[in-house]
């Protein structure tokens, strides 16, 4: 998978090349491709002159960063005490069942990654899923099934 | 020493007095939650369709329609409330919403469908401050969630905003807003609940510039919300109080952590700072008052530990958040090595008020150590859930019972857990244990008791012992005995010597971080001893001349020494008699004084008390002895404590472990090597006598 470098040297201008600027700009950069790829890191590395083995260290640190590609919903269930005690695992399943991936998984198409956090600070409307940046509150494994259909039917098959 | 107040301080005053006379409080205004949990629940369509059925039915114009943030009452959400009457609705739906357009706000009726219903009594609730959940709280920090607008700065500046920060810039001296937040009693709403003035001043003393200030919103605990609450519901008071922060600190630059996953703070507090930035509230020459400060908001990625303050700071500096050791405390270095104060959002928040209204306005609430309110996440099986803010030191029954609503589904409640991960679970019985800051030690019984009661498979004890009356010691010892029997683990750690020897089997000795012996406890512990006692183990100390001599008060120590009388006796032994000697300096010629010395085991136990008769002395260098006599110490190491005191009462001084020293028993006893059980083993006169002689008495 080619990148297009422009958009990083962009989101680097913009943060500067002093270290403290390394993890929003790769928070930026994930927002903008979904995931981390070594030519990213590369990048990064090069133009902020911070040694590679230290942009990997941090984007591995970090639990927002991912190394592996991720497709382009995600698809977030919360596992945090709150929404544990009132079922937040069951969702998790079921949304790992309709869509044949377990958490940290993305679909064969690249539409949905699925991924399990410890808390989106909207405990009191346990269990919490977030789909496209839009939060579902009080979810059932019995609601999933709708929620997930509306973006289905958009979804585009790949072109390979 | 206040100052003429600047132009720009003057508009704002200006600005404040033209939004409030524009304001109608007869108006009628309709707050629909747009925080994060009303969201999930769809109220930004709620939003929509109040803002379509107001044309159709012709009120827009005569009709606000405000989203605020959170008011906390997330489990009803989403949340409506129509001012100025107060009518409150709970789960609002979009098909609701020309119903109460046409009845509630043309013809002032009230839909009864949407009223809270109370799930203790039944009765169905019409106005917003009859609700239990919010009757029951005291909301401060909270009270303008939910009637502001956190996207319009116009709504904070109503609301009294920014009044503190020009207080403080045009009113008082830096000193003077530390001394006023130090006065008030204001801790850390982190939890670790540490003196803000004190901190505060810390850093302002601290050598080095710049110097940071930090709001850490990387509130990862799961469970809670109440930074995300505070934050988008009223921004700008979080800015307001740091600002205050910094002309007190003497900082010009801030940064705000806060966690990537509230994507909703995270625009509301950016849009914050850019509305403060061009109201020069931020920025060169704040308000005109020649002073400068900005922030950056800096966002977390994902990693629990940030939340840890030293972890925080290498997560801005671009590193990974791992924390380290301290001291050094950010205060002295903190972020690039500069002196760093960092705060809770709830404790910047509290900033604002505590100026505005004055410390004495802040002390009067919560308890005598624990001031003010706190704002609590009640979640999980409660009826009511939501953000709750009361003062501090009620108790979690009220909490959970009064307001909560009680838990869900009438069930019994087992358990509270409290402080996330990090805290613990509270059984029901403790519920009525008041919820405030803890004394070290009170917090460790309660850590113990906790720990104690969830069965654990190790139990990690540590110096659990140094606290604690006498009742309370033995129960920890007597539940760490079950443990023990009930094959599983306990972790003792201590320095009691005498209860390490009681409890464990196996001990280890780490020194400086490195093993040093790991054996039985007996020979670990004895071998402990013998190291600490190599180090003050001269049989005589002397202090020379007065520059160096121990002592205040008229009495300087000049020399003690401890040595048997037999001067071939190279060794003090069980059956040496000992000569203690002090001398001293005294300058008290009218003084009734005496020497008072104790002598105690290195574990720790007094062996007794003797004391010389008090004599006034002269002026001059004075010489004391007494002896110990021979067969009268057990074998094992002493030290000796040393009390000058005037008027039979008044301590001159008191120099504990004035001389450590060691008592060798290599004699033989009625054939018996070893250690005497006993902290003496005294010789005493025995009479053994004959009373009948009987040559023919047989035993059977």
């Amino acid at each position: 998978m080619t990148i297009d470098i422009s958009r990083i040297d962009t989101i680097l201008d913009r943060h500067g090349k002093d270290q403290r600027g390394l993890i929003p700009s790769l928070l930026e950069i994930q927002n903008e491709y979904h995931y981390l790829s070594s030519d990213a890191l590369q990048r990064v590395s090069e133009q902020m002159a911070i040694p590679i083995i230290q942009v990997y260290q941090v984007a591995s640190f970090y639990k927002a960063f991912s190394l592996k590609p991720r497709g382009k919903q995600l698809i977030t269930v919360c596992l945090g005490t709150a929404c544990h005690v009132r079922g937040g695992d069951r969702l998790i399943d079921q949304v790992g069942r309709l869509l044949n991936i377990q958490a940290g998984e993305t679909t064969k198409d690249m539409q949905f990654t699925l991924e399990a956090v410890n808390c989106l600070g909207c405990c009191a409307l346990g269990p919490v899923m977030v789909l496209d940046g839009k939060y579902y509150g009080s979810m059932s494994a019995s609601k999933v099934e709708k929620v997930l259909e509306k973006f289905m039917e958009q979804e585009v098959p790949a072109n390979g | 020493m206040a100052k003429a107040r600047s132009v720009e301080a003057l508009a704002l005053e200006k600005r404040r007095d033209e939004i409030l006379a524009g304001q109608d409080a007869a108006r009628v205004s309709i707050k629909v939650c747009g925080g994060t949990g009303c969201l999930a629940l769809s109220s930004d369509e709620v939003a929509q369709a109040f803002e379509q059925e107001m044309k159709a039915q012709g009120v827009d114009g005569s009709v606000e329609l405000k989203t605020t943030g959170c008011p906390g009452f997330c489990e009803q959400g989403p949340l409506l409330t129509i001012y100025p009457r107060l009518i409150f609705y709970t789960r609002v739906k979009p098909k609701d919403v020309a119903e109460i357009v046409s009845k509630t706000i043309i013809q002032g009726e009230v839909v009864d469908r949407l009223l809270y219903k109370d799930p203790q009594t039944g009765e169905k609730i019409v106005y917003e401050t009859e609700v239990p959940f919010y009757k029951k709280q005291k909301r401060i920090l909270l009270k303008n969630s939910g009637l502001i607008d956190p996207r319009k700065i116009e709504d904070y500046i109503a609301a009294d905003g920014y009044k503190a920060l020009e207080k403080a810039l045009f009113e008082m001296t830096p000193e003077q807003v530390i001394a006023e937040v130090n006065q008030s009693g204001l801790r850390g709403r982190g939890g670790a609940g540490f003196a803000t003035g004190v901190k505060w001043e810390l850093c302002r003393n601290a050598a080095g510039d710049p110097k940071y200030i930090v709001c850490n919103a990387d509130e990862g605990d799961p469970g809670a919300f109440q930074d995300r609450g505070l934050i988008e519901g009223n921004p700008h008071s979080i800015l307001e109080g740091m600002i205050i922060g910094a002309y007190a600190i003497g900082a010009h630059q801030g940064f705000i952590y806060i966690r990537n996953e509230y994507p909703l703070a995270v625009e509301l507090i950016r849009l914050a700072v850019e509305q403060a930035r061009h109201d020069c509230l931020l920025g060169e020459n704040i308000l005109g008052s020649g002073f400068s400060f900005d922030v950056v908001v800096q966002l977390g990625a994902g990693a629990f530990v940030c939340g840890e303050e030293t972890a925080l700071m290498a997560s801005i500096e671009g590193r990974t958040g791992e924390p380290r050791a301290r001291p050094p405390y950010p205060a002295e270095s903190g972020l690039w090595g500069q002196p760093t104060n960092i705060n809770n959002t709830k404790t910047w928040a509290w900033v604002p008020h505590i100026i505005q209204h004055g410390a004495d306005w802040f002390a009067q609430m919560g308890t005598e150590k624990s001031k003010g309110t706190t704002i609590f996440s009640v979640v999980g099986k409660v009826k009511n859930t939501g953000l709750v803010e009361v003062p501090m030191g009620i108790s979690l029954r009220y909490l959970i019972e009064d307001i909560g609503g009680g838990v869900s589904n009438g069930k019994k409640l087992k358990a509270v857990q409290t402080g996330g991960p990090s805290g613990g679970c509270i059984p029901a019985k403790f519920l009525d244990t008041p919820v405030k800051y803890y004394s070290s030690g009170m917090y460790v019984r309660l850590a113990f008791a906790v720990a104690a009661h969830l069965e654990p498979e190790i139990l990690v004890v540590d110096e659990v012992l140094a606290v604690g009356d006498a009742a309370f010691q033995k129960k920890c010892l007597g539940k760490m005995g079950d443990v023990a029997h009930q094959g599983r683990t306990v972790l003792f750690v201590s320095h009691n010597m005498v209860a390490i020897k009681g409890i464990c089997a196996r001990s280890i000795l780490i020194n400086s971080g490195k093993l040093q012996f790991d054996d039985e406890s007996e020979v670990v512990v004895s071998n402990y001893l013998r190291n600490l006692s190599a180090e003050n183990n001269a049989s005589i100390r002397e202090w020379g001349d007065f520059s160096n001599a121990l002592g205040s008060g008229g009495v300087l120590l000049k020399r003690i020494s401890i040595n048997p009388i037999d001067e071939n006796e190279n060794a003090i032994t069980t059956s040496s008699v000992l000569k203690c000697n002090f001398q001293f300096w005294n300058n008290l010629p009218n003084d009734l004084l005496n020497f008072s010395i104790i002598l105690k085991t290195l574990s720790g136990i007094d062996v007794f008390n003797t004391v010389s008769t008090p004599i006034s002395m002269p002026s001059g260098l004075i010489d004391g002895t007494f002896f110990i006599p021979s067969d009268f110490l057990n074998e094992g190491t002493y030290s000796i404590r040393v009390l000058i005191v005037k008027d039979k009462h008044q301590i001159l001084l008191n120099l504990d472990d004035a001389i450590i020293f060691e008592v060798h028993d290599n004699t033989e006893h009625h054939g018996w090597y070893g250690k005497w059980p006993g902290v003496l083993h005294p010789k005493f006169d025995w009479a053994v006598s004959i009373i009948q002689n009987n040559s023919s008495f047989k035993l059977l």
